[in-house]
């Protein structure tokens, strides 16, 4: 497996190769493939698998190439989603909303291990994704949230707080399954290179492309990541158009349709599901040592009420702790 | 299994070195490291250095570097792996020590690879420190880093020309007016949402009227939805509710209300109705008077009542009353009324012979023979 994520590397290497030459010819490309080969010759000794995966980069790389002539711009985003073992009912719900708002999404089954995520990307790859999100489930109450650009990367992790699901009743709105949703992103996305970075991923993931195939025509509700209190708060909306006859344009109003979730950024970590952590929040407190805290504050009052009975009882026994009397024992 | 024990030590290692690794900062890359307690720290200070050099050395970076460093990376892998596996479990150091001696040869290969190619690793051990870094919580910003990864995937690199109806993404330009106190209240943050994706929607639509195309969805054009239409109902049939229990309780709030002011209200009539009978009272009254200026008897009046509701309200005496009234007087003076006078005296009407006959005075006529007094009957006995 080493092995493969080494070939991975060594082709998102030649593709940044690319992107970094701005004269991207032929023959860098092509050299770019050479070195690949090469690679791909060189591990093929242990395993015929390996190259299978080499070509399909090859492909990418083509199909990247292609991306760069202006005209023929495409907008290919798949996404793989998937969670942990562990995760509750909401959160299970909350994927699945999540899967019928985005149409490029693929569905994949719960994720065994919680330590070797590195499978991801393999799986991602099987699957023809280039992102993954990755819902990860902790001591069956905490939600993390992944979005990663499967298989070079960046990742960024998430935690997932106020949840609530479209099946919640005070969310009345609908749409059809498929539609393409309008993203709208706060201002303050551009303000900071990490916020910009995950404005992409985030554009990535839940914009819908125009080639995807469960697609329906018609735009009837928007997306909106808002920055709040250093989170984002991701809410959903229909759009409702209301013909009065009187004015030219129909007049707009949005009902919720839900999902409704905040993430709090924990990290962004260089490649997809490992590499080196190119932000971390400060700011972000884990929900363990939060709950640590609580419980630490109920045991102080505890504690408290028992040393002061403690102390009761000393300075009952140093009252009842008088010098003896050596008339005491005379009489007896 | 040895490396899987290795890793377990790594980990035991690093947070025993926690305060070693600052002193030993100033470790140059290259060098070298004997000791196993240094080995460890080597690599997270020279992943420190080079964070900000790593983003230049990278492209530097040939592919046979990469070549040679597979091996090393296959255990930077494994060790991953059972660190993260042993965070859960926390019961590291006792295993650790069994496997010492193995590893410390071992740790030493491993290092001198590391140190060759560090560049590589640093991705790995970056990972391995997430705990403890949690821990300790120091904010990383690699700014160079993180723009240089946002070149790389944006979308819209520069000599790419994206039409705005591939993405439909939409930057909302106002402020959103959310600080850190409204951020709390629900409704001000939940409207400032709305507001982002009304602006949105508006642009959206505008932009769909430029391109031609259809924007809202026509009412006869029906599809799968994303709620199903049992779900729907269920959210007609609560919103149905909702406005009821909101009607009712409205209702409810109203009748409290009336209750708090009825008692008022109820006074009000009172005194009002008390003020009504008064004045019928004396209108009655003056009737009254005007009809005994005709009519010395009562009765008239009380015959005239049919005739002329106004005229009198007085009850009528019973025929009892008027008799003892007949018999004992009504009204007038009652001093000397029961004085004899001239005529009671000489009337003897009530006076009758037999019946002064037939008793004797002060005592019955046939009256049975008394029992004799105790004397007597004592005299008799003898």
């Amino acid at each position: 497996m080493g092995k493969r994520r080494e070939v991975i590397a060594s082709s998102k290497q030649s593709i940044d190769m690319e992107y970094d030459d701005s004269s991207s010819d032929e023959e860098t490309s092509y050299l770019g493939k050479k070195a690949l080969l090469s690679m791909a010759q060189q591990n093929s000794n242990e395993d015929e698998m390996e190259v299978e995966v080499d070509e399909t980069k090859d492909k990418k790389v083509e199909t990247k190439e292609k991306d760069n002539q202006p005209k023929e711009f495409k907008n290919r985003q798949r996404i793989m989603l998937l969670c942990s073992r562990g995760i509750t009912a909401r959160h299970r719900h909350l994927m699945s909303d999540l899967q019928a708002l985005l149409p490029h999404a693929k569905k994949d089954s719960k994720l065994d291990s919680k330590s070797r995520l590195y499978i991801l990307n393999e799986l991602a790859d099987i699957n023809n994704c280039n992102n993954c999100i990755y819902f990860e489930g902790r001591k069956h109450t905490d939600l993390y949230m992944w979005l990663s650009k499967t298989p070079n990367g960046p990742s960024i992790k998430f935690h997932v707080t106020n949840i609530h699901t479209m099946s919640e009743l005070h969310l009345t709105g609908n749409c059809l399954k498929g539609s393409r949703p309008i993203v709208s992103f706060d201002k303050t996305f551009d303000s900071t290179p990490h916020y910009k970075l995950i404005k992409e991923v985030l554009l990535h993931n839940f914009s819908t492309p125009t080639t995807s195939r469960r697609i329906k025509p018609f735009v009837d509700h928007v997306i909106t990541f808002s920055i709040a209190d250093g989170r984002i708060w991701f809410r959903n909306y229909q759009i409702v158009e209301k013909d009065d006859g009187t004015k030219k344009e129909k007049e707009m109003s949005l009902v919720e349709i839900g999902p409704r979730f905040v993430l709090q950024v924990m990290r962004i970590f260089d490649g997809s599901f490992c590499g080196s952590t190119l932000y971390k929040n400060g700011d972000f407190v884990s929900p363990n040592a939060i709950r640590r805290f609580q419980k630490q504050e109920m045991s102080m009052k505890y504690n408290t009420r028992v040393n002061k009975n403690l102390e009761h009882v000393k300075r009952l026994e140093e009252a009842n702790n008088l010098p003896s009397d050596p008339l005491d024992e005379v009489f007896q | 299994m040895a490396r899987r024990g290795k890793g377990k030590k790594t980990a035991a290692q690093q947070k025993k070195n926690n305060e070693l690794k600052k002193e030993v900062e100033e470790v140059s890359l290259e060098e070298e490291v004997p000791k196993l307690e240094n080995i460890e720290e080597t690599p997270k200070t020279n992943k420190k250095n080079s964070k900000n050099v790593k983003d230049v050395e990278k492209e530097v970076k040939s592919v046979e570097e990469n070549d040679e460093s597979s091996d090393s990376d296959n255990a930077d892998i494994d060790d991953f792996i059972s660190e993260q596996t042993i965070t859960v479990g926390n019961g590291n150091e006792i295993d650790n020590e069994e496997n010492n001696e193995q590893e410390e040869e071992e740790n030493e290969n491993d290092e001198q690879n590391d140190n060759q190619e560090n560049l590589d690793e640093e991705e790995e051990e970056e990972e391995e420190e997430q705990e403890q870094e949690e821990q300790e919580r120091p904010a990383i910003n690699n700014i160079p880093a993180l723009n240089k990864r946002y070149n790389e995937i944006r979308l819209d690199t520069p000599g790419v020309k994206i039409p705005w109806i591939e993405l439909q993404a939409i930057t909302y330009n106002k402020d959103l007016g959310i600080d850190d106190k409204t951020v709390h209240d629900d409704l001000k943050r939940e409207l400032a949402f709305y507001e982002q994706g009304l602006a949105a929607a508006l642009e959206g639509r505008k932009k769909y009227k430029e391109l031609n195309k259809p924007f809202s969805r026509p009412d006869d054009y029906f599809a799968e939805m994303v709620k199903t239409d049992e779900q729907m109902s269920k959210i007609r049939q609560n919103m149905i509710e909702e406005s009821e229990s909101i009607k009712n309780a409205e209702a409810a709030k109203r009748q409290r209300d009336l209750r708090k002011y009825g008692k008022k209200v109820q006074t009000e009539k009172l005194l009002e109705k008390n003020k009504n009978k008064k004045m019928e009272m004396e209108k009655i009254n003056r009737l009254k008077r005007k009809r005994s200026d005709n009519n010395d008897d009562d009765f008239d009046v009380s015959l005239d009542f049919n005739d002329n509701d106004n005229k009198n309200n007085k009850p009528q005496k019973s025929k009892k009353r008027l008799a003892k009234d007949k018999k004992f007087g009504y009204g007038g003076k009652k001093r000397g009324s029961k004085q004899n006078t001239a005529e009671s005296s000489a009337d003897m009407s009530g006076f009758s012979h037999k019946k002064m006959k037939a008793t004797t005075f002060g005592g019955a006529k046939n009256k049975k023979a008394k029992r004799p007094g105790k004397n007597k009957r004592m005299a008799s006995r003898r």
